[in-house]
């Protein structure tokens, strides 16, 4: 990095990410901590109240039975009416009468004669303390071991005709218990944390990039260009801002380069006619040396790449906040038309999304090259704010799928303007940053969305998120406008993006056959597994075992931070020990050996294993996917066929990814969405060791073949 | 908590059409009229139904007649009725009703009354009277109010009292919809999969009910020992409830009625009742759609209340020493 680099804006720039990150993060943490303890504070105090109105409203109910002359030990169906009262009341353990001695006549949520000896032990306490709570310890009831637990038990009287004292109603809580219910919620903070972080980042990344780093780099640029020799001017668009004075002075130097050369051309004119053609020559061959005269479109204007980093971020961001409850959400509304089953019919909204989004990519990147990359980002963020939407408000089956179609063809769209625009303004060096660029904005949002989405879900309900979402792709319409300039559109045609076109060497790649093996038994079933577990499985196998929206938003995000951790670790390792095949292979391999434990212990702690498996499996596979894909294709094909291939295998890569929550919808038909997790994790182990023995056999073939 | 967009256009197009339904002004500043044609003299209904038009300040006049439980003065009535033209019939009980409107496909126009509009009640069930052919509009000249409990609902309140196992059902074979209810018991009792005993009160050679058959009948009853004895909307039992309800608490059966009278009237335990001023309530509501809103009876719904009265006699449970569960006895009426 040059040292002009340095001083204009690379220190300054980190050094203010920091501190502002840093601010952030302190701040943050220190309202967290400090109003913990509060929360915690409060809960006891709650549950004592809690505890007490339920007593006194059920002594109430005893009370009348009583009146109407029933008998204390003739109550009938107390029972029933306790365990109504417990399923109703969160925090309660549990509920007792008992005669004005303590005998115990009817309990629910504990062992009545545990809590009869309790009660006996902490009787004097209790009697006079009557309407506050009391600590009680009671035996555990267990035949093994003799654990004691303490209670919190309030007690009040029973009273007939108002005055005749005739039992005790008891209600009792475990404070512990209560407590660590409570603690999940320190989950929901740390990641709403670390989210707000890394959103917090890309904003700034965005603001400051445009403002500041973007017009001095510009700069930088330009005196780079005059070091080298180069005075042309500028039809810069970074003139403003920040930078203005600086630029003003470059202005300035070169127009007094190109006066005194054009002065300097003048008097070369008025020489006598053999002078005057020899001067006119080395006039010539300084001006094109020194590209005086000339105009150069600097073409690496910082920050434009880092520009679609935010506008990738918010429509990957709207799209992704409803994937933790979407499947569930989806089959809420299914219910009513029940032409098919509920998983099948929850899976076809989602296949159809990916389906139209897969077919639409090549379209909508022929489309984006000819009419602009602004105006078909605009155009998608359109389609995706009508497609949310609409989600969020029908009700009917069929305008279900239209609507993810349409989303599907925004979101296609949109993602085929960016990296198109991420293409057009990359040149062979750095183009692979800049897609590391457009990439790890993707990965942030991976990881972002979802936990945000389950936690704003949990408070204003499924519509309410998909409204947001909406909100948020309108957003980025104004943000397009201003960020992406009218000419980052159909110029630069040897630049174009040819991942987004299906050329006409598309016949090519499907006849190499490591491509096609490497393609169908590795990257489609990462994609199945990918869509079909932890897009689709994934949340409604949590919600049946009982986690709340948010809790399958924090098991989402995991992936997301696996993935966003590990990925530049392999690619790196991939890249310095060309172990790219290995890789492709051992992530297949990890991916679906996490997916078998399920079958023997089905909890959400395999689930997030599996999770965890996944996100490592990617990571070690994709980047070197890739790769391979791209060194098969070339070494055999016509090399500029590369990136058309390319664009080839993100296609049947995303019929894998269509496929994969139909697929999983019929299996789970079968043996149901739990059973469903570990046959796609043998499908894909299967097919990863196939992958590996077509490979290994072409290999030997070729061998034999060169001997 | 989430309420979808439905709801909220589902109910403000209620209210809308609500709103539009409500004009209160009689026809040409006349009171409307009303012919009456009463089973056994004025019930609670009939109160109900009167005092409709007083709250809601309809005017109209009640010309009230009763037949004293002989179907066969039904006849000159509706010739009188024919005289009169009044601008609605109201009739009480399922007798009656089928003398003055006749089952469907039987309908005779020079017999029964087919061109003035007719609000029955007290028809425990007008599909198996045969005066419609299923629960909804009738499409003819009449409509009316069941003051039946459906049956499940019956067999659910049974249960909150306290569950049971056995249940024998007590009921007069000559009456049609004794025996519709029945069948209907018997065939939630295969569903809810709780044993029902039959005790059909004996017949003479003219198909009429044995009264002094009773004791017995009840004694048989007890010795079966179920948990609770069902009586329906019957109005043989409903004639001699004193003697049916008093025998069951002595030979300490809990009795279960299905009509409020048993139960104000009689000795039953508990029940779950349409109260008869609402069933009266009801009827008068849907007469006025018919005289002020021009509504056809056809048009409108035949249905039973929308909400019913648990009942309980807690000096009859003292006396059973069966006292009902802690939920019943916090939301029944409970009655001495």
């Amino acid at each position: 990095m040059t040292l002009i680099r340095k001083q204009l804006y690379v220190i300054a720039a980190r050094s203010f990410f920091v501190f502002t990150l840093l601010l952030m993060l302190v701040s943050q943490a220190g309202v967290s901590i400090t109003s913990w303890p509060e929360i915690k504070g409060k809960l006891v105090p709650e549950l004592d109240r809690k505890a007490l109105s339920v007593s006194t409203s059920l002594s109430t109910k005893i009370a009348r039975a009583l009146d109407y002359g029933v008998p204390l030990e003739e109550l009938s169906g107390v029972d029933i009416f306790f365990d109504e009262v417990l399923e109703q009341t969160e925090g309660i353990s549990y509920l007792a009468l008992s005669k004005l001695d303590g005998t115990v006549i009817f309990s629910r949520g504990i062992d009545a004669k545990a809590l009869e000896q309790g009660l006996l032990t902490s009787f004097e306490v209790i009697t006079s303390t009557l309407g506050n709570p009391v600590v009680m310890t009671v035996m555990g009831s267990t035949a093994s071991s003799s654990t004691t637990r303490s209670y919190r038990n309030t007690a009040v009287k029973v009273f007939q005709q108002e005055e005749i004292e005739k039992a005790l109603v008891h209600v009792g809580f475990d404070p512990g218990y209560a407590e660590r219910k409570v603690s999940d919620l320190k989950y929901d903070v740390a990641i709403v944390l670390f989210a707000s972080l890394l959103i917090g980042f890309e904003i700034l990344l965005a603001v400051l990039t445009g403002n500041f780093i973007g017009p001095l780099k510009a700069v930088a640029n330009r005196i780079d260009l005059m070091t080298c020799g180069n005075f042309s001017g500028t039809t810069t668009s970074a003139s403003g801002g920040i930078a203005a004075g600086l630029n003003a002075r470059l202005d300035r130097i070169i127009r007094q380069i190109n006066e005194s050369y054009s002065s300097t051309f003048e008097a070369a004119r008025r020489l006598p006619q053999s002078a005057a053609q020899s001067a006119a020559l080395s006039l010539k061959s300084i001006s094109e040396r020194f590209h005086i005269d000339q105009v150069t479109d600097p073409q690496a204007i910082a920050g434009d790449v880092v520009r679609i980093r935010i506008l990738t971020f918010i429509f990957m961001f709207a799209s992704m906040l409803s994937r933790p409850f979407l499947p569930v959400y989806l089959s809420e509304i299914v219910d009513s038309s029940s032409v098919l089953s509920p998983e099948l019919s929850s899976s076809i909204p989602i296949t159809v999304y990916l389906a139209c989004m897969a077919l639409s990519m090549p379209y909508a990147g022929r489309w984006s090259d000819r009419h602009g990359r602004r105006n078909s980002y605009m155009l998608g963020a359109l389609l995706m704010a009508a497609g949310l939407l609409s989600t969020a408000l029908t009700g009917n089956f069929w305008v279900l799928l239209v609507s993810r179609a349409v989303e599907g063809i925004g979101y296609a769209v949109l993602f085929m303007s960016c990296q198109g625009y991420v293409v057009d303004n990359t040149s062979a060096e750095n183009r692979s940053q800049g897609v590391a660029t457009f990439v790890s904005a993707i990965m942030v949002s991976e990881v972002c969305a979802p936990a945000v989405g389950g936690v704003l879900a949990d408070s204003m309900g499924f519509s309410g998120v998909l409204i947001v979402a909406t909100l948020l792709s309108l957003f980025s319409l104004p943000l397009a406008w201003k960020l992406l300039s009218k000419n980052g559109s159909a110029s630069g045609p040897k630049e174009r993006s040819q991942d987004s076109k299906v050329s006409t060497g598309s016949r090519s790649p499907l006849r190499n056959s490591r491509f096609m093996a490497i393609s169908i038994f590795a990257a489609i079933p990462a994609k199945i597994l990918l869509s079909g577990f932890l897009i689709f499985l994934t949340p409604v196998v949590l919600a049946k075992f009982g986690s709340s929206t948010s809790e399958i938003g924090r098991f989402a995000i995991t992936y997301g931070i696996i993935a966003l951790v590990a990925m530049p670790i392999f690619s790196m390792i991939g890249d310095r020990y060309q172990c790219h095949f290995q890789l492709v292979i051992a992530g297949g391999l990890v991916s679906g050996i996490s997916m078998l434990p399920i079958a023997f212990e089905p909890s959400s702690r395999m689930v997030l294993l599996g999770i965890l498996g996944l996100g490592l499996g990617q990571a070690m596979s994709i980047s070197s996917q890739l790769t391979l894909i791209s060194r098969f294709v070339q070494a055999v094909d016509d090399p500029e066929n590369a990136s058309s291939a390319l664009g080839i295998f993100r296609l049947i890569e995303r019929i894998g990814g269509a496929l994969g929550p139909v697929i999983a919808g019929i299996i789970a038909l079968r043996m149901g969405p739990v059973g469903a997790i570990p046959i796609l994790g043998a499908v894909m182990v299967s097919s990863t060791i196939f992958c590996l023995m077509i490979i290994i056999w072409l290999r030997k073939r070729d061998e034999r073949i060169a001997q | 908590m989430k309420f979808s967009r439905r709801d909220i256009l589902r109910a403000s197009v209620a209210g809308a059409l609500g709103m539009s339904l409500e004009h209160l002004h009689a026809a040409n500043g006349k009171p409307f009229r009303i012919y009456m044609i009463l089973f056994r003299g004025e019930t609670p209904v009939e109160a109900g139904f009167t005092d409709y038009f007083r709250s809601k300040g309809i005017a109209a006049e009640f010309i009230v007649r009763n037949v004293d439980r002989d179907v066969n003065r039904v006849p000159e009535l509706i010739r009188e009725a024919r005289s009169i033209r009044p601008d609605l019939i109201y009739l009480w009980g399922t007798p009656v009703t089928v003398a003055v409107c006749g089952a469907m496909g039987k309908v005779d126009p020079q017999k029964h009354v087919t061109d003035i509009p007719i609000v029955f009640t007290m028809v425990s069930s007008p599909e198996g009277a045969g005066l419609i052919t299923k629960r909804g509009a009738s499409g003819r000249n009449i409509t009316g109010v069941s003051h039946v409990v459906p049956i499940e609902r019956q067999i659910d309140a049974i249960r909150a009292y306290r569950s049971f196992n056995t249940l024998a059902v007590a009921f007069n074979p000559a009456e049609s919809n004794s025996k519709q209810s029945v069948d209907e018991l018997k065939e939630i009792s295969r569903r809810a999969k709780f044993k029902l005993i039959e005790f059909p009160v004996p017949l003479d050679d003219k198909k009429r009910p044995i009264e002094s058959s009773l004791p017995d009948l009840l004694s048989e009853i007890a010795r079966q020992k179920p948990d609770y004895l069902y009586l329906g909307a019957d109005s043989f039992l409903g004639q001699h409830r004193k003697v049916v309800t008093e025998t069951a608490l002595q030979l300490k059966v809990p009795v279960y009625s299905a009509t409020e009278v048993m139960l104000r009237d009689g000795k039953a335990l508990f029940g779950l009742v349409s109260p008869y001023r609402n069933v009266g309530q009801l009827a008068a509501y849907k007469a006025s759609l018919i005289l002020q809103g021009s509504r056809k009876p056809g048009e409108i719904e035949v249905e039973t209340l929308p909400s019913f009265s648990y009942i309980v006699n807690m000096n009859i449970a003292t006396q059973l020493n069966f006292y009902p569960s802690l939920k019943v006895v916090n939301f029944a009426e409970v009655i001495s």
